[in-house]
């Protein structure tokens, strides 16, 4: 049985994927497309409640070895009482509310707040240890975008705020970004391409 | 090898050659292969004499004379000479056969041992039928001893097309070549060389070609081999890696950035500065277009609002969505929020409820699991998502059947994937126009979306600067305002940061230790 699996899941992969093609062409296949996307999508919400899981068995086997078990107690322990609380009294109530509010949020936030100071550290370090062009020219970029984001120390700068930095963030960044969603969308062509014809089968191991 | 008489040359020769042919082999010639018959008579038979004498006879070319008195009579002297060059080239060629048939003639009339002969001597029926085919090939009118057999003067060999001497001469049907050197080792011609041909006829039409076994290349693929050498050694080589040692960040460097970064956010706010001026109003375009196009919705419009924000950027993304949506609420829109992240809804919840004060009119149509799929079944058939049916028969969404039902689709987003994936799935479904807010980090990815032709974007507000450009549109101090002088010195901080810890170095002496160390690590 286990040798006709990767055929098999490839044969349904290939024909989903030129049925969902077809039906862009035809407007009769609507119904088709929807039932499948409809069906990607409830998958797509079993396969986070599998993630739910998975991250609970992990964590239980770190416990059981003894392996940074405190932390993993932590996790399990806020995870079960979040979902316990959530279940009981809905996504509204008052007391999921205040966890999430009260604690993730700011947990999240203070971890951006943190990587402001680590990335000013490290704009720090990188023009004193690293001395090669491209390093320069990146930190002279950082230093001249950082100028014209806003008045320095209330002090508005024109020459920054008004040419050079919308000139490197719309024009040169721009570009750059460009460039990297034609990139993107070629790449998932190909991909599309590759899974349609079989070439590509991440789903059959 | 027979000999083609069909294309012998000396048919074509003019008549007074010809002639002159005729008058020389009238002329009496010497049988000097008589006297060379060897002397030993073993044990073959009289008759098998006679037929190698013959073979002899035919196979040495009769030498004749010239005839002086002839040719001083009749021939110029261009022909003298020519004729003098052949009858030298003529001679030496017959001294050479002459001598070859030397070696082989004794061999060729004694027999071989009894012994020999019974194991592999052939019948006299074969032995004479090869004798046949010898003189067959060698003399193609045995009977005829007075007639010479035919014989080209070296100059008109020299006339013919190149190869087809090798091919097809009487002299090389006599010369030995050393393709035909191959010795017979058994039967009656046992000790012969060169008396059967080895090769069939066809194999020795034309000279062999032969075949070089190196590959022969032009400079431009050596070129090209060269390079993919060196492409391939540079694979395989592993790079020497350049150990440098780098000092670890001092602890107390890191507690000096970000106490100074803290007492900068923190001062403005205790002090609740406002000296930081705010962008002018309509330095951006993408802000204004934002602005004008909410200040253009009808009365209770229905608005789509895509909640793709993250709770690590909620902080950010709030303070740009904030002045948006409350200026949405202004016009009486009808709010409808949708997210494909599980924290979306909440997240949204959070700022309608805390940032805006609103309760009644917005519809939080929650979480749309199922990522990029979900976007775009929810584009082509909204009702049919698995959202919550029951908001779907709200007074307000009654009427709305497809997203082009909406007056408004706004992203606010945090991820420049996120609203990428909205863009590029709803985009082909609505015909309304479609707006952003987004994180400062967001902003750049989604201009390419905004200055497309035609333009997929009509609006965009990225970060507390383009809420701050929002805000000063709407004369309305608000969120923005309120942080935009904490921002404004934390950037100044930060660049002062930046350079005076990454400059110092560079700027002051280090100490003598220190600078002999870095001598010392340098590779």
């Amino acid at each position: 049985m286990s040798k006709w699996r990767a055929p098999f899941s490839t044969a349904i992969a290939m024909a989903t994927g030129i049925l969902l093609l077809i039906s862009l062409f035809v407007p009769q296949l609507n119904i088709v497309r929807a039932s499948l996307l409809g069906w990607a999508i409830l998958l797509s919400a079993v396969a986070l409640l599998l993630g739910l899981v998975n991250l609970f068995q992990v964590h239980l086997h770190n416990i059981r070895n003894k392996e940074k078990g405190i932390y993993s107690f932590v996790l399990l322990a806020g995870m079960i009482t979040t979902f316990l609380i959530t279940i009981v009294q809905g996504r509204e109530g008052v007391l999921a509310d205040w966890l999430f509010n009260s604690v993730q949020v700011p947990l999240e936030s203070s971890l951006v707040a943190l990587l402001a100071i680590s990335l000013t550290l490290m704009a720090a370090r990188l023009i004193q240890e690293r001395k090669d062009m491209a390093s320069q020219i990146f930190a002279a970029t950082l230093v001249l975008i950082l100028l014209g984001s806003a008045p320095i120390f209330g002090l508005d700068l024109p020459l920054f705020s008004s040419v050079i930095t919308p000139f490197i963030s719309r024009v040169l960044s721009l570009g750059g970004l460009r460039a990297l969603l034609i990139g993107v969308g070629l790449g998932t062509l190909a991909t599309g391409i590759r899974i349609l014809i079989g070439s590509d089968r991440p789903f059959s191991g | 090898m027979t000999y083609n008489y069909s294309q012998d040359p000396e048919e074509q020769l003019p008549d007074w050659l010809k002639a002159l042919r005729n008058q020389q082999d009238e002329e009496p010639v010497a049988d000097e292969t008589a006297a060379e018959k060897p002397a030993e008579d073993t044990d073959g038979s009289k008759e098998e004499e006679e037929e190698a004498s013959e073979i002899v006879e035919t196979n040495i070319p009769q030498e004749s004379p010239p005839s002086a008195d002839v040719e001083e009579e009749t021939d110029p002297d261009w022909l003298a000479e020519i004729r003098q060059r052949h009858q030298e080239d003529s001679t030496a060629d017959e001294r050479e056969i002459r001598d070859d048939l030397e070696d082989t003639q004794p061999r060729l009339i004694s027999t071989p041992p009894e012994e020999k002969v019974e194991e592999h001597a052939p019948s006299d029926e074969q032995l004479s039928e090869a004798f046949d085919e010898m003189e067959t090939i060698e003399s193609p009118e045995p009977e005829g001893e007075e007639l010479a057999p035919g014989e080209v003067p070296s100059w008109l060999e020299a006339l013919r097309p190149a190869g087809a001497d090798k091919a097809s001469g009487p002299a090389s049907a006599t010369q030995p070549s050393p393709r035909k050197e191959r010795k017979e080792e058994q039967g009656p011609l046992a000790g012969l060389s060169g008396v059967l041909p080895v090769e069939p006829e066809i194999t020795q039409i034309g000279g062999g070609k032969s075949h070089s076994g190196q590959l022969e290349i032009s400079r431009i693929q050596k070129q090209h081999r060269s390079t993919l050498e060196e492409m391939i050694a540079g694979q395989s080589a592993t790079s020497e890696t350049v150990s440098q040692k780098v000092a670890r960040p001092k602890p107390w460097l890191g507690w000096l950035v970000a106490g100074a970064l803290l007492l900068a956010s923190l001062l403005p706010l205790l002090s609740a500065s406002e000296s930081a001026p705010l962008p002018a109003a309509n330095t951006v375009p993408a802000v204004s277009a934002l602005y004008d196009l909410i200040e253009d919705l009808p009365q209770s419009a229905a608005v789509l609002v895509a909640f793709e924000v993250q709770a690590s950027l909620y902080g950010e993304v709030e303070i740009a969505a904030l002045s948006v949506v409350d200026h949405l609420v202004e016009k009486e829109a009808q709010i409808n929020i949708v997210s494909t992240h599980p924290t979306g809804p909440a997240l949204a919840d959070r700022l309608m409820r805390e940032g805006i004060g609103e309760t009644e009119s917005y519809l939080n149509l929650g979480y749309l699991s199922g990522g990029m799929a979900a976007i775009r079944h929810f584009a082509s058939h909204p009702r049919e998502t698995n959202l919550l049916p029951s908001l779907w028969n709200a007074p307000a969404l009654q009427d709305l059947e497809t997203l082009s039902d909406f007056d408004l689709l706004l992203i606010i987003s945090s991820d420049a994937d996120d609203a990428r994936a909205w863009i590029e799935q709803v985009g082909a479904e609505t015909s309304q126009d479609m707006a952003a807010v987004s994180s400062a980090q967001a902003s750049p990815l989604l201009y390419a979306y905004l200055q497309s032709e035609p333009a997929t974007l009509k609006g965009l507000v990225g970060g507390i600067q383009g809420a701050a450009s929002y805000e000063n549109l709407r004369n309305q101090d608000g969120a923005a305002r309120y942080y935009w002088d904490s921002y404004s010195y934390v950037l100044g901080a930060a660049i002062l940061l930046i350079l005076s810890i990454g400059l110092y170095k560079r700027i002051l002496p280090g100490e003598p230790q220190q600078a002999a160390q870095s001598e010392e690590e340098k590779p």
